[in-house]
């Protein structure tokens, strides 16, 4: 039985900072940005946080589906800035979509992977004909502590995405998946801790690349394909070069993998960063596209999917209010005062 | 607010549900359990109904002395929207710039934080709206779930505070 993707939605908040913006508050270099191929990045409203994004990239999702929220079996919402640490967001998005409370549902929490895992759960439920559809959620308003490195990547966004069995329905087959594990602290945030850590250079080849080429090789070696064999390639983005790194080690082209590259733009929005990703390229894809996707989650795991796109992906509503790209041609950029505002930086005091 | 006074509001906090009176079809925002109109005759006749989630600013105000919980917003803008099926609701302006919120432009509704019980307590969330740029073919974030969101069009007839962020005098 095949299961694929059967409706997608994305949402990233209009706010946007840009690296250089950081660089001169702090006194770093202007060129950091750069470095990181990370030139802006999203920034939550004042009055965002990942229940509303999730809620938003949902509604989209279901406007688009040609099943009902009632059709839904589970939903998962993978972020690691779940607004509460004890409620679970999903119940804010089953009651916003106004679904059918007979539904199974928990958070995800798997550093930049959750969405990605539950995308991997909505899988196994409906190919086992548990659930007709479900809805995987990958958005996260990410936080970097003041001056360190992470603030320059640290944005918001999320996407979602309604998984289903219906071959009529199905936009993009998912036609196999595998993961990578290991016990690898590159980067962590204890319980009751307002800012994560991370051990800055560890972060790279033994984490971020280690786990990305093992899960993606391993994708390779099961289907029997190499890169040459997808139309696009999109991975995790902490940063935009960690990615183009990893891509064209693995064999793939700037053409490739540029569709899906959203974080110089918009920055690392965590579990929604290679979810948001996938939703840029099926805004532009063609039947018969392969997509090779691999997400990445500290601490550590990998997941990569193959994908195809199929012929329904034609009848589909992905006119120019609906993209992505729409989205992000919309934007209101901060100072790093209003920025400072808009992340709870700034403690107010005294009455009026 | 209380939680179960804000569990009880959620299908009007987050979807916009009103009330239908089945004996004058007038829609009432937030819902109401009698029609002020037909009163007895509607009772047992209020249907649930959908907002569509799109209307027009009638008026619209900045704030600048914040409601308890807004400090961090001000300066913001809360508006009186028509609803296309009637209801004039109250709502917070949210994402859009100030040159492009005026009288009759039109705005759809977001999902959005409103408010929380203390830094410990329940987040309440809720409908803001924002200005669809234009040229945008008007679009509603509401999902379609079946339900009935016809109604004529009943101008002024409520005029129903939603969710003020506005300080009482």
């Amino acid at each position: 039985m095949p299961v694929g993707i059967t409706s997608y939605g994305a949402y990233v908040p209009r706010y946007r900072i840009k690296s250089e913006e950081i660089a001169r508050v702090w006194g770093d270099d202007a060129n950091v940005g750069k470095g990181l191929n990370v030139h802006e990045k999203s920034v939550p409203g004042l009055d965002e946080d990942v229940a509303t994004i999730s809620v938003e990239a949902a509604r989209q999702a279901m406007r688009r589906a040609k099943t009902t929220p009632n059709d839904l079996g589970a939903i998962y919402v993978g972020s690691e800035s779940h607004p509460y640490a004890v409620k679970p967001t999903g119940t804010i998005v089953q009651a916003a979509l106004d679904a059918t409370p007979f539904m199974t549902m928990a958070d995800y929490e798997f550093a930049c992977k959750a969405g990605t895992a539950a995308v991997q759960t909505g899988m196994g439920l409906v190919k086992s004909g548990m659930c007709k559809t479900v809805l995987a959620i990958g958005a996260d308003t990410s936080q970097g502590a003041p001056r360190n490195a992470l603030e320059y990547s640290a944005s918001a966004g999320g996407a979602a995405i309604l998984i289903g069995a219906e071959k009529k329905h199905i936009l993009a087959e998912i036609q196999h998946t595998v993961s990578f594990t290991t016990d690898t602290p590159d980067f962590w945030r204890r319980e009751g801790q307002k800012y994560p850590s991370h051990g800055e250079r560890f972060t790279g080849e033994p984490a971020y690349f280690r786990h990305v080429r093992e899960a993606s090789e391993r994708l390779f070696a099961d289907t029997r394909t190499t890169a040459k064999d997808y139309t696009h390639a999109v991975f995790h983005q902490p940063n935009g070069k960690f990615p183009a790194t990893i891509a064209e080690k693995l064999g793939f082209t700037k053409e490739q993998y540029a569709t899906g590259l959203l974080a110089p733009r918009i920055g690392n929005t965590y579990s929604g960063a290679v979810l948001l990703g996938l939703a840029a390229i099926l805004d532009i894809a063609e039947p018969d596209d392969s997509i090779f996707m691999c997400g990445y989650g500290s601490g550590a795991g990998s997941d990569a999917f193959q994908l195809e796109v199929t012929r329904n992906i034609e009848d589909y509503d992905r006119s120019p209010r609906e993209q992505l790209a729409t989205q992000l041609a919309s934007t209101t950029m901060l100072d790093y005062a209003t920025y400072a505002k808009h992340r709870g930086k700034i403690i107010l005091g005294g009455s009026e | 607010m209380s939680v179960p006074r804000f569990w009880r509001e959620i299908p009007q906090r987050y979807n916009l549900q009103a009330a239908k009176c089945g004996a004058c079809e007038g829609v009432y925002f937030p819902p109401r359990e009698v029609c002020p109109a037909c009163r007895r005759a509607s009772i047992g006749k209020m249907a649930p109904m959908r907002l569509s989630g799109v209307g027009t600013i009638v008026e619209w105000t900045r704030v600048h002395k914040p409601a308890p919980g807004y400090e961090m917003q001000v300066p913001y803008t809360v508006a009186l929207i028509q609803a296309p099926e009637g209801p004039l609701l109250t709502g917070q302006v949210v994402d859009s710039a100030s040159e492009a919120i005026h009288v009759g432009a039109h705005v759809r509704s977001v999902f959005r934080r409103v408010g929380q019980d203390g830094e410990a307590g329940v987040i309440h969330y809720g409908t803001k709206w924002v200005v669809e740029a234009r040229g945008a073919e008007a679009r509603s974030d509401a999902v379609p779930t079946g339900k009935a969101t016809d109604g004529k069009r009943r101008k002024g007839r409520n005029k129903a505070l939603f969710q003020p962020p506005v300080r009482s005098p």
